[in-house]
């Protein structure tokens, strides 16, 4: 079995196949053909005279195409290439597969070609562990198609098989029997339609902003213009340049249109998180705001369409809340799963808020603000009310969803991220450090809105004097002393989770930090516990639970340096927002430009190379994002009433960088950056 | 006896400040509620308020659902989202419409404030 996948998608519509096209049913990856969270193609296996194909090579042309150059036989065998296999595939809302076969033999030839069809119709969330199906599937031969369906009462998706020549259509497949001219070729387009039947019969997507199916040249012509849109940049470092053209291609596969929503925003990442995030969707508009600033109005109005109105526990929701996770799966459809959508993340509503401040500045699009200020008064009440289950004036959380729900509901969302320096996990609720700094930020940034857009001084004075106190509440309560880091949380009894985290990072970038501890703070972000040559572990070594491959334990993420750096920027170190750009940028080489979810926390030293987390995501969205945030930082981008001020601050070795036509509320602008810092007397240690 | 169906439409044209919806989108949806061989129409007036009459006028969006289910609806007891994944309630048309529609029903009746839930629990232990 090989372990070569190949994977094309457009938003949240995705196929994962092994190298030679095939898709074969995985316990452990989930290949098929999905869309809106279902499988709907679990089997499609190709033969030719009965026999498996062989692949010679792969060509991903394009995010959404791929092409397959197969001959019969399997890999052990010797090959004898009489006649060879073309398999070019796209995919737009549906999925396309030109199947062409050559015959390379001075005589015609007869040949038996079989495409096996099958679909489990399976929730993304079941692949690990396929159960068996409530519903009832079926397989129905019509003519000139194979009406694969799935139904459970009134539930019901279908995929619908068509060729352009002529099968034999069976339950199971078709089967074409050709005959091929000497140095002549056979041809066939085959076609899946995947139907989520909503009245009616008809799809419930038909009246979404894009046609469920699109064509090859829509495709391209899509993309030539988002990328025709973006700045462009030269530099000499190539790396940089590698990284920065694959994120503007990833970001644009990763667009889709969510059911009821007016545009495009990013999904999260291939394949588990093809769908819409709270968290993931606004870090990584903030990352992109300078670059690709369109995506950010949509997700900001998405977000506050569906902000919570009511308290609902299975969801984890509140009014004013801003949404975790919105699936569309027989799993959420029967509230098995509570993502319909879910809401439990304690960041969201902050972040949103934070969000909607950066937007503005960037792009003067003072008219959102307006429009989004129910919502964003709804969010603010939220911080100061729901959130605040202890009564002590901070972002807490703990779950009313005790089966399904999350126990962590901060970014880092496995069970065993959060602990104190021995290992110890704390009681609920929590207290996150990087909720306050969030919280005290998106107040800071609320009071600039409605002092400026708003027209409400007093509502701007009082959230003023909201964040103030909490800044320095947090500063008296999270500060750990003897080890001078701000701790990882409080627990129930107040008491401090003394973990030594990357979260501490992202206390810079909300500027919660008091000026006197940052210079300690960025110390230990740089230093041997955190750093690991690649960029900042997520728990310091010599922790408890400190497991370099441990999901949130240890293993670096992109996008959380990316936030980092940025925090470093805010309280001008410079150098050390530098170090970390160019490490993560650096580690960018060993994927071909493309950042995973997360890398191994081994020291660079160790491994010379960052070793992939085992299962990362690839692409994901903030991870996608983390090159243009990083570019920003390193040139200093911040934009100043109607201007965008240049302050480049970047590691010699980088070079110069020139990006054209930043978007922004100046119109289109150029800017130019020269490397000047020497990284190297830093890092010496004496 | 009253008509809890009627008693949700007319609670809402009842509803006074501050607006129960943004405002931002706005149009007409319907719904048509099924109850054996009747079928009773609502036109719902989307702006910052919803206005209900029982016209069966053209809409921008149509929800087609079983009146009982509608019921359990309008109390809190399903979730209009999910039952809309699985095809009990159908919607067709503007999607942005019933999303807006969404915010005027009622959550689950026995959901708890997550302070007092949390309080709760503490003194449980």
């Amino acid at each position: 079995m090989t372990e070569q996948r190949v994977s094309i998608l457009d938003g949240n519509t995705f196929v994962v196949s092994d190298e030679r096209g095939d898709i074969d049913p995985s316990p452990t990856y989930p290949t098929g053909l999905f869309a809106f969270d279902t499988r709907f193609l679990s089997r499609w296996v190709l033969t030719v005279d009965g026999t498996r194909l062989h692949p010679l090579s792969v060509d991903d042309l394009q995010y959404f195409e791929s092409r397959f150059f197969l001959v019969p036989g399997e890999p052990t065998h010797y090959v004898d290439a009489k006649v060879s296999v073309i398999r070019q595939r796209t995919i737009g809302g549906s999925f396309d597969e030109w199947l062409t076969v050559l015959n390379h033999n001075p005589t015609p030839v007869e040949v038996t070609v079989r495409m096996e069809i099958g679909s489990d119709f399976a929730d993304l969330f079941e692949i690990k562990d396929v159960r068996r199906k409530s519903g009832t599937s079926t397989a129905t031969v019509e003519p000139g198609r194979l009406r694969l369906a799935y139904e459970r009462e009134t539930f019901r998706r279908e995929s619908i098989v068509t060729s352009t020549t002529p099968a034999d259509i069976d339950p199971h497949g078709m089967t074409f029997t050709v005959r091929i001219d000497s140095h002549d070729k056979w041809e066939t387009h085959l076609h899946v339609e995947t139907v989520l039947a909503g009245a009616n019969g008809r799809d419930i997507r038909i009246s979404l902003h894009r046609p469920v199916s699109r064509g090859r040249a829509q495709m391209r012509a899509e993309l030539d213009d988002w990328l025709s849109r973006a700045p462009t940049l030269t530099c000499d470092w190539e790396p940089l340049a590698e990284t920065y053209q694959r994120s503007l291609v990833d970001l644009a596969a990763l667009r889709y249109s969510p059911l009821a929503a007016v545009t495009l925003m990013p999904t999260a990442g291939l394949p588990w998180f093809m769908t819409m995030f709270g968290r993931d969707s606004i870090i990584t508009c903030l990352q992109t705001l300078p670059f690709t600033p369109e995506l950010a109005a949509p997700t900001l109005l998405t977000l506050a369409n569906n902000q919570g109105v009511t308290l609902d526990d299975f969801r984890d929701r509140e009014p004013g809340k801003i949404l975790h996770e919105l699936r569309y799966g027989e799993s959420a459809a029967f509230e098995e799963l509570p993502h319909s959508p879910y809401f439990g993340a304690a960041d969201t509503t902050p972040l949103f808020l934070i969000l909607l401040d950066e937007y503005e500045r960037w792009t003067g699009d003072t008219q959102l603000v307006v429009k989004l200020e129910p919502e964003a008064r709804a969010a603010v009440d939220w911080i100061n009310t729901y959130a605040d289950l202890m009564g002590t004036g901070y972002i807490w959380y703990e779950r009313r969803n005790r089966l399904t729900g999350l126990e962590n509901q901060c970014w880092k969302d496995s069970w065993d991220s959060i602990s104190y320096a021995d290992g110890r996990l704390p009681s609920f609720p929590r207290a996150t450090c990087e909720l306050q700094g969030y919280a005290y930020d998106a107040k800071m940034r609320a009071a600039r809105l409605a002092r400026e857009v708003w027209q409400d001084p007093r509502y701007a004075d009082r959230l003023e004097r909201e964040a103030a106190d909490l800044k320095m509440r947090f500063n008296r309560d999270f500060w750990v002393a003897d080890g001078e880091y701000y701790a990882l949380a409080l627990d129930a009894e107040g008491r401090q989770v003394d973990a030594l985290s990357s979260n501490i990072g992202h206390l810079l970038w909300s500027g919660i930090v008091t000026e006197s501890r940052a210079a300690k703070v960025a110390e230990h972000l740089t230093g041997p516990r955190l750093f690991s040559g690649w960029g900042v572990r997520t728990l310091a070594a010599g922790t408890g639970r400190y497991n370099p491959v441990g999901y949130h334990v240890g293993t670096v993420w992109p996008f959380d340096n990316s936030i980092i750096a940025w925090g470093l920027r805010r309280y001008g170190f410079r150098r050390e927002a530098g170090e970390i750009a160019e490490a993560v940028i650096d580690a960018a080489r060993y994927f071909r430009g493309r950042l995973p979810e997360a890398f191994a926390g081994y020291d660079r030293a160790l491994t010379k190379y960052p070793v992939q987390y085992p299962t990362a995501c690839c692409p994901q969205a903030w991870s996608t994002g983390t090159p243009m945030l990083l570019m920003r930082i390193l040139l200093g981008l911040e934009p100043h009433e109607d201007h965008l001020v240049l302050e480049p601050a970047m590691p010699a070795a980088i070079g110069r960088i020139e990006l054209l036509n930043i978007p922004g509320r100046w119109g289109l602008i150029d800017v130019f950056g020269r490397g000047r810092l020497d990284m190297g007397q830093q890092q010496r240690v004496h | 006896m009253t008509d809890p169906i009627v008693d949700f439409f007319e609670g809402l044209n009842r509803r006074r400040p501050p607006p129960p919806l943004p405002g931002r989108i706005r149009g007409r949806l319907r719904l048509d509620l099924r109850r054996g061989d009747r079928t009773d129409h609502w036109l719902v007036t989307i702006t910052e308020y919803a206005r209900a009459t029982t016209d069966h006028g053209p809409a921008d969006c149509v929800i087609t659902a079983e009146a009982p289910f509608f019921e359990r609806l309008i109390k809190g007891q399903e979730s209009a989202i999910a039952a809309a994944l699985r095809n009990k309630l159908a919607v067709e048309g503007d999607l942005s419409l019933f999303i807006q529609f969404n915010r005027l029903l009622p959550g689950p009746p026995d959901a708890h404030d997550p302070r007092t839930w949390a309080r709760d629990r503490r003194h449980d232990r």
